[in-house]
């Protein structure tokens, strides 16, 4: 799984310089000449890093345990359960892409979907109640912390955000919500 | 230069000093937290600059830059976690006398020989710039965009990771950079119809995004505190041991700083190249040099102050030519750019009082941020106690709000997410996101230059003595790596072959 992310990582790169470099020859004349100097020696180092990506976990699958045959398998020594179960767990693992989190931390497909929260709640509500909603939600509900810190940090996040406001003149996103009318905004800054 | 030099200290108001120590407190507390280093503190701070006016925006940023590497010390010694790859050679000498009991002596030398050599690196940049003026005003387009390829092709060829993956970012940095109007013909380009990309992708969210955003999704994973339990401290006698060190011991700081400007000033390198090549220098300088990774102050001392010296020499490529040779060093150019101060030429005549500022700034900002450390050490050790569940979730909003602010649109709030997933995606398969913003930062100038060498001298630019010069550098930059491995690769079997007959005349 992690030889098929690294391949995938190498390929995107090489699709946007394909497509990049494409794009610019239908650029006018003098638009086109910057990007095709770069865009063409990017394809080329695309594509070879492409090449040494897939010959890199091509060596690095070679060196694992090769499936072997019926006979030989027979031949063999029994594979203690354990060895089987660690193995087993080691694939799962791989494959919820755990492998760089620790035990306390979140999966990419959770930490995916924090980021996604956040962004869709400073969309909606806009920054102050986004700020309170998601820390006071991620800190009690994912990180099990106290009530009290749960509190302090988005009441020092306020703070800051009031700061700004009033010394700096900083204006802040209101949400949709507010701007089409939906809800009032009801906040003093 | 003289007026200059008065005119940069007349600079230096309580409202422009204030905003520095703000930069430095900040960059300082966060330079402690392991994986976030100056670059993120700079890059929280970066929206902020262009509400002050722009003395007080580049003291904050330049503030912040300075002490950087300071903070790394704190967990370096105390926890033998490094603050980011700057603080990793501290660990080696310091961790160990930490254990020894002697903590305080250790954070009080690296953290005076941060000063130390922060100082000697403004001092550096000080003397070098009337030697780089007419060197400067000597260039002109042809020369600049050589000059910013070669940049490019040397960061990836010296720097840290894989080349060909560092090279890659580079130039996929340089194409991103073309979204938008092209300047002299208005066309548009890569824009798909959407009017947010006619401007083009702003630098802010994108830097938010792949330097915020990518490292808290980094925290989110690996979760947890960031640093163990037990903090390790020594008596309060040990802070003036520990202060003298580092002038007992005067050849070793002097060293390890001229090593951190000479790195700073070639692209690429920085400080974690730095503080390694001043380490190994020290221990053959050193009496104790066998002693070395088992509690010796010089370690410590060296490795310290070449990481804090590197930024006076970092400061020359980048305000002389406009060449940024690291993250944070692109981050400031973007800044400068942002308010209108363009790096080059005109800042060495122009704006000339603003890089007498910055000098006074680096002197300032590492003697502050030196003394605040060893004043609040024990407050700043608790911040690595903090849980990654606590941190993630302000960082995120921060670095949204940071994200809207700089121009008030949605659109820089998506850039800054999906900046965020490609840069957790860079340095999860060992893409530099280094070179990737050096080339978007690039970008901008390298097409500037490359359409006035085009208007002035058509392709015939290429035959200028310097631009040649520089073109068959790069040629040769890339091409002798390639030739000794394929040369190796070619001896390598006739060598086997070689070993094997002698092995079975035996």
């Amino acid at each position: 799984m992690e030889s098929l992310r690294a391949v995938l990582a190498a390929s995107a790169l090489l699709v946007f310089a394909v497509t990049a470099t494409n794009m610019a020859t239908n650029f006018g004349v003098e638009a086109r000449r910057l990007p095709l100097v770069v865009g063409v020696p990017l394809t080329v180092m695309a594509l070879m890093n492409l090449v040494v990506v897939i010959r890199a976990e091509r060596a690095a699958f070679g060196r694992s345990p090769r499936p072997v045959s019926v006979r030989a398998a027979a031949d063999a020594e029994p594979t203690a359960p354990e060895a089987l179960e660690s193995t087993r767990l080691a694939a799962l693992v791989s494959e919820a892409g755990l492998d760089e989190a620790t035990e306390e931390g979140l999966s990419f497909s959770a930490a995916m979907l924090s980021v996604a929260t956040v962004t869709g709640l400073f969309f909606l509500l806009g920054l102050i109640p986004a700020a309170v909603v998601y820390t006071i939600g991620f800190m009690k509900g994912v990180g099990k912390e106290s009530w009290s810190k749960s509190l302090l940090v988005p009441t020092l996040l306020i703070l800051m955000f009031w700061l700004f406001r009033n010394y700096l003149n900083v204006r802040f996103y209101r949400g949709w919500l507010v701007t089409e009318g939906f809800i009032p905004y009801v906040l003093p800054f | 230069m003289t007026e200059a030099l008065l005119q940069g200290l007349a600079n230096l108001t309580p409202y422009v000093l204030l905003w520095m120590t703000v930069g430095v407190l900040v960059s300082t507390v966060i330079a402690i937290i392991p994986g976030l280093g100056g670059v993120f503190a700079m890059v929280l701070m970066l929206p902020l600059v262009y509400t002050l006016t722009p003395e007080a925006g580049l003291a904050m940023l330049v503030g912040a830059m300075a002490v950087s590497g300071t903070g790394n010390t704190i967990t370096g010694v105390l926890f033998g976690v490094p603050g980011s790859a700057t603080g990793v050679a501290t660990i080696l000498d310091g961790y160990p006398m930490a254990k020894k009991g002697l903590a305080t002596r250790a954070l009080t030398a690296g953290l005076t020989a941060s000063a130390v050599g922060g100082v000697f690196g403004a001092i550096v940049l000080a003397a070098i710039l009337p030697v780089m003026r007419p060197l400067v005003l000597a260039l002109g387009s042809p020369e600049f965009f050589m000059l910013i390829f070669a940049a490019l092709v040397f960061m990836a060829f010296i720097g840290e990771g894989s080349m060909l993956k560092s090279l890659s970012s580079g130039f996929a940095g340089l194409m991103l950079s073309f979204v938008g109007l092209e300047i002299s013909t208005a066309t548009s380009r890569y824009t798909f119809g959407v009017l947010y990309l006619v401007d083009g992708i702003r630098l802010v969210p994108l830097f938010i995004g792949l330097f915020a955003v990518a490292e808290m999704i980094i925290l989110l994973r690996k979760g947890g505190t960031i640093a163990p339990e037990e903090a390790l401290s020594g008596a309060r006698s040990q802070i003036t041991e520990g202060f003298l060190d580092v002038f007992r011991h005067w050849r070793i700081t002097l060293a390890s700083s001229v090593t951190g400007v000479v790195v700073g000033i070639a692209p690429g390198l920085g400080a974690a190249a730095a503080q390694f090549i001043a380490y190994t220098q020290a221990m053959k300088l050193s009496k104790n040099g066998k002693n070395f990774g088992t509690g010796e102050v010089e370690g410590v001392i060296a490795a310290d102050a070449a990481t804090n010296s590197k930024d006076g020499g970092a400061l020359v490529p980048t305000l002389a030519f406009g060449i940024p040779g690291s993250s944070a060093m692109a981050l400031l150019l973007a800044a400068m750019i942002g308010l209108g101060v363009t790096p080059g030429p005109s800042m060495l005549t122009e704006d000339l009082d603003l890089v007498w500022m910055f000098i006074f700034i680096l002197v300032i900002a590492n003697v502050v941020g030196a003394a605040l450390c060893i004043a609040f050490t024990g407050l700043f050790a608790k911040v690595t106690r903090v849980t990654a569940s606590t941190l993630a979730p302000p960082i995120l909003i921060i670095s949204l709000f940071g994200a809207y602010a700089s121009s008030r649109t949605l659109g820089d709030v998506w850039t800054a997410v999906v900046a965020g997933v490609i840069g957790y995606g860079m340095v999860r398969f060992g893409y530099s996101r280094a070179t990737f913003v050096i080339g978007f930062v690039l970008g901008i100038l390298l097409e500037r230059h490359f359409l006035l060498s085009m208007r002035l001298y058509g392709f015939d630019f290429l035959r200028r003595p310097v631009t040649l010069g520089i073109a068959l550098t790069i040629v040769a930059v890339i091409v002798l790596p390639v030739t000794a491995r394929i040369v190796r690769g070619l001896r390598a079997p006739h060598q086997e072959e070689r070993a094997d007959d002698s092995a079975a005349a035996r």
